[in-house]
């Protein structure tokens, strides 16, 4: 399987609507999927097109996080508000362990509330929101990793 | 000694920098100067504005662990930054404000000092400061960046739990170290390491970081919020992450946690 074809199978998808695709060929696997992780090679350690081995640039990710993102909220979500990651990074919904979460589902925001921290290289950056009303939904666990444009919490206005 | 308040006269007086330092607030005690950093309204607090106390009441690290300093004997404060530059560089601050205080350091003492992922800066092992870096994100807008730098300067007596990881400049020297100076050096050097992230290639400040970082290859435990695990140390990518092999031969960007060098760990080392 040369880069070449591995290219054109990437583009493939990638103007596609189809999230997923696994090949095999000659005892090579592929599989390519439309997430962060973009490509999973099988059995065979073939050399990899090298944006393959690379951690997606956050710009990258944030292309890719969208599709996932729509699938999820398929629930009524359109009439709720979404506070999205604005980096990649780890979620915390309390400043420290020992604290009480900043909101919880039904808590009363303001334009300027807290609602998370999202921490990345030590740089701890605090989630507002940026519109009054209630918390409906927090869609992530404490202490897990979160995408570039994912979404953190729904908001009804 | 420099046991006298460090006023604000007195940092402006040779001060070199542009904007870093030229707005300043300085209390006695204070219960956190990140915190009133964040409170400022932008209209006072233009791009450098810097907070600077003797003393915090509740003063505070990563995951608000307490921050314990010597009144009229450390460095402690905040600058308010603005980034001109795209979200990606806003990672890569950590890793500049390390290497502005080891470049303020460095002019006064003749150490090389030693940088930690992301942020720690170290003389001989030990952390002679603390950063914490917060952001306001108004949905997904940046609004403004705090940079909270402790330094640990002519403070004498560490508690116990701690004498094995932390130090002091004095500490380590021997000798007084003018506050003024370090702090004025500090200044200079964070607004020459904020522009040169902002106007060179990212790969300009890595590579100066990772010479000043001697754990790659090395074994290290990462500590996350309610796990740890093992991993070896390959490489800092561009957008500040940390790249590990992990113990079953697969790769990973580690964007949050606290690093632990394996072999460094010697409680009993001295004092």
């Amino acid at each position: 399987m040369d880069l070449k074809y591995v290219k054109q199978l990437l583009e493939l998808v990638e103007k596609s609507a189809v999230n997923e695709i696994e090949l095999e060929e000659k005892g090579q696997k592929i599989r390519i999927t439309k997430s962060p992780n973009v490509v999973s090679s099988g059995q065979m350690m073939q050399p990899m097109p090298h944006q393959v081995m690379m951690p997606p640039p956050i710009s990258v990710a944030a292309e890719s996080a969208k599709p996932a993102e729509t699938k999820k909220s398929e629930e009524p979500s359109k009439k709720y508000h979404e506070i999205k990651s604005p980096i990649v990074g780890t979620f915390y919904r309390k400043p420290s362990p020992d604290s009480p979460p900043y909101v919880d589902v039904g808590s009363t925001v303001k334009q300027g509330t807290v609602l998370c921290i999202v921490e990345a290289m030590k740089l701890m950056n605090e989630i507002e929101s940026d519109m009054s009303g209630t918390v409906v939904k927090v869609l992530v666990e404490n202490g897990k990793p979160v995408e570039y444009g994912q979404v953190l919490f729904l908001i009804e206005q | 000694m420099n046991s006298k308040m460090i006023e604000k006269n007195d940092i402006l007086n040779g001060l070199e920098t542009e904007k870093f330092g030229r707005t300043i607030f300085s209390f006695n005690s204070l219960d956190s100067t990140n915190i009133f950093a964040k409170s400022l309204p932008k209209n006072e607090a233009p791009h450098g504005t810097i907070i600077i106390a003797e003393e915090q009441t509740a003063g505070r690290g990563r995951m608000e662990r307490a921050w314990k300093s010597e009144k009229n004997n450390n460095l402690l404060f905040s600058i308010i930054i603005y980034p001109d530059f795209r979200k990606e560089k806003v990672l890569l601050l950590p890793f500049a404000a390390a290497l502005a205080l080891c470049d303020g350091i460095e002019e006064i003492l003749p150490y090389h000092l030693k940088c930690k992922w992301p942020n720690d800066v170290l003389v001989r092992g030990k952390k002679v400061s603390g950063i914490l870096l917060e952001s306001v994100y108004k949905g997904m807008e940046l609004e403004r960046i705090i940079i909270g730098i402790g330094v640990n300067v002519n403070q004498n007596n560490f508690p116990e739990e701690l004498r094995h990881k932390a130090t002091s400049l004095k500490n380590e020297s021997g000798k007084d170290i003018d506050r003024l100076l370090l702090l004025r050096n500090i200044l200079r050097a964070l607004e020459f390491r904020y522009v040169q992230l902002s106007e060179y290639p990212v790969q300009f400040l890595l590579k100066e970081w990772k010479m000043k970082n001697e754990t790659f290859g090395k074994r290290i435990t990462i500590f996350q919020s309610d796990f740890s695990f093992e991993a070896t140390m390959l490489d800092v990518a561009e957008d500040g992450s940390l790249l590990v092999e992990l113990n079953d031969g697969s790769r990973k960007n580690i964007y949050a946690g606290d690093v632990t060098l394996q072999e460094n760990y010697s409680p009993n080392l001295n004092n």
